[in-house]
């Protein structure tokens, strides 16, 4: 199969980005990607030789360069190895091939990410649900507890993410307990409201659990 | 600055250069910020992806740069009548201006703003600070007041945001000692921030570019590779050792280094920026009575930068400073093409280029690097005509 990338317009390093995810993503025989400029058509070319591709056939028209490679096998595994590109990561753990989400189960236990610095930790947690919605294989379950309460009741911008994290078939879990806590009860605007034992069969599962602290 | 004496289009202006070269720059990147605890940069990577400051940025990597042609038609025939007092203007390519005030003074004056380069606001002001402090610690001064320089989007970012920019570069203002004195807001489409800073210098010990003697060795500050790391962080593709060792170049002062090389005879200096290493050895070489010996292998380079250069995560101003510079290379073969993008790779908020007197090289290394800066003796001056001969 041969595939053509129009990445003309774009920067670096996105026309590189669109060539590699092309190479991961489809069992190719061919690869074309045209390009407008010639930082562009030199980093294509660095990139594709560095995934092993013979010589590149270029044609140029003006600023317009159409680069043509032949895709081995060697060349897809290269390009799917290592650092996973921004939409089309990888999980590499406890996955069967074509598992829809990845075996694990994540439990945020603050409304926060990580310690030192609040705004900060509020910046991280939106940054990592955003995250969380973009992967290929989310986690199967999100459980919140504690102050992680409060990202599913108070927080208009997690709770559009939280939302979004569900429609992707997620299992958000919030704990009870801490709503009733924070008098947050009422207020459940994402997820569902679960109990300790439920909780505690997800952990005691067969699913791996994160801890995100 | 950054014009040729002319002040006429000549120079292909690197991307990424800093904005005392009057440009502005955006290059992509995320990061670990400071302060951000026990969170590995793996872990910041992951969740800044999408989130942070960068994805603000209309502008991929080196977008936000004003075109070198139309700056050039711009700046082209523009001269101003004759100061006395004048060292350095705008036709000078210099890293700042500089003007005497008197006998034991002279006041230089930079401005430096861009789009985000990094993710995290605080990080994003600390290293916009960091940058613009930069051409006065280049120039051999001590910076004296900033003032700051915003285009704020409010319809799509918090005012938050904008306190934590300020709270980083102000993090660096008070490590600098420099203190904050006002600014200047606007509304704008997409986020810009920077300084522009005053400093004082003794008239007599004004640190040029290209003010070689013959009898210098170059002693290099940071280690080089900002552009590629963050040009492969955009990709996704940055390891977090790489990316943690990037942002903490970025976000360390050159006043160590410069106050340290003030303690002996600096004849030339300059903040390594958008024209990379070799762009700026160039520009330090040109008119020189002498050449300069670039040793490739001794110049440190941050983890992977090397091996981005081989993907392809090379920024566009590379390719563009290595068109325009070429011709003033000498011995090309002894570095391979990957190595020779990450020595034209352009620079956010990079070391000092110093050349010293030959004699007191080691031991201001020696001193520099008790002191905590990662400084390498990189080259030399050698017989010749104004060329970078690499060996």
């Amino acid at each position: 199969m041969r595939k053509t990338i129009d990445a003309k317009g774009l920067a670096c390093p996105q026309p590189v980005i669109l060539c590699r995810k092309a190479l991961r993503e489809a069992d190719l025989d061919e690869i074309e990607m045209v390009v407008d400029n010639e930082a562009a058509r030199q980093n294509v070319i660095r990139f594709l030789k560095f995934v092993g591709a013979a010589e590149p056939v270029v044609e140029s028209r003006g600023p317009v360069h159409a680069i043509l490679a032949r895709v081995s096998v060697a060349m897809r595994d290269k390009a799917r190895a290592g650092a996973p590109a921004p939409g089309c990561e990888d999980q590499d753990q406890g996955v069967a091939p074509g598992e829809q989400f990845a075996a694990k189960t994540m439990l945020l236990s603050s409304d926060q990410v990580g310690r030192g610095d609040e705004d900060l930790g509020r910046l991280l947690v939106r940054g990592f649900l955003q995250t969380v919605i973009e992967m290929d294989r989310p986690p199967r379950a999100l459980v919140l507890m504690n102050s992680g309460v409060r990202l599913a009741t108070e927080r208009e911008e997690t709770i559009e993410l939280l939302k979004k994290i569900e429609s992707r078939g997620v299992e958000v879990l919030v704990c009870g307990t801490c709503l009733d806590f924070f008098h947050l009860l009422d207020r459940l605007k994402a997820g569902r409201v679960s109990n300790a034992y439920e909780i505690m069969e997800k952990f005691l599962g067969p699913d791996g659990v994160v801890t995100v602290s | 600055m950054g014009r040729k004496k002319n002040g006429c289009p000549e120079e292909e202006k690197a991307c990424c250069s800093h904005a005392s070269d009057d440009t502005d720059r955006a290059e992509g990147g995320s990061s670990k910020a400071p302060g951000a605890g026990d969170l590995g940069a793996t872990i910041w990577y992951y969740f800044s992806m999408g989130a942070g400051l960068t994805s603000f940025s209309r502008f991929a990597g080196c977008g936000a740069k004003l075109g070198a042609g139309l700056l050039d038609k711009a700046l082209c025939g523009l001269s101003q009548r004759a100061y006395p007092d004048l060292i350095a203007d705008f036709r000078h390519s210099e890293d700042a201006g500089v003007l005497r005030l008197n006998e034991s003074q002279a006041l230089i004056h930079t401005v430096d703003f861009f789009p985000p380069i990094v993710d995290d606001p605080f990080l994003f002001g600390r290293i916009a600070a960091v940058n613009a402090l930069s051409d006065v610690y280049a120039m051999g001064g001590k910076p004296s007041t900033a003032v700051c320089i915003v285009g704020f989007p409010t319809d799509s970012l918090d005012v938050e945001v904008l306190q934590r920019m300020m709270e980083g570069g102000l993090s660096a203002l008070q490590e600098a000692d420099c203190p904050l004195v006002g600014g200047h807001t606007v509304e704008d489409g997409e986020l810009k921030f920077g300084y522009a800073v005053t400093g004082l210098v003794d008239p007599d010990r004004v640190w040029l570019n290209n003010s070689l003697k013959g009898e210098e060795r170059l002693i290099l500050t940071k280690p080089i590779g900002t552009g590629l790391v963050t040009t492969a962080e955009k990709a996704g593709l940055a390891s977090p050792e790489a990316l943690a060792a990037a942002i903490e170049s970025m976000r360390t002062l050159n006043r160590t280094a410069s106050e340290i090389l003030a303690g002996s005879r600096v004849n030339a200096c300059t903040d390594v920026t958008g024209f990379g290493l070799l762009g700026h050895a160039c520009e330090m070489a040109a008119d020189s009575p002498c050449s300069l010996h670039l040793s490739a292998r001794s110049v440190p380079l941050l983890p992977s930068a090397l091996d981005y250069a081989a993907m392809g995560m090379v920024p566009e101003g590379t390719y563009r400073t290595r068109t325009f510079r070429m011709p003033f290379i000498i011995n090309h073969a002894a570095v391979d093409d990957d190595l020779m993008n990450v020595l034209f790779d352009p620079q956010t908020s990079g070391g000092l280029l110093a050349a010293v007197d030959s004699a007191q090289a080691d031991q201001l290394v020696e001193k520099l690097r008790s002191a905590g800066v990662s400084a390498n003796v990189v080259g030399e001056t050698v017989p010749g005509k104004g060329m970078v001969e690499l060996v």
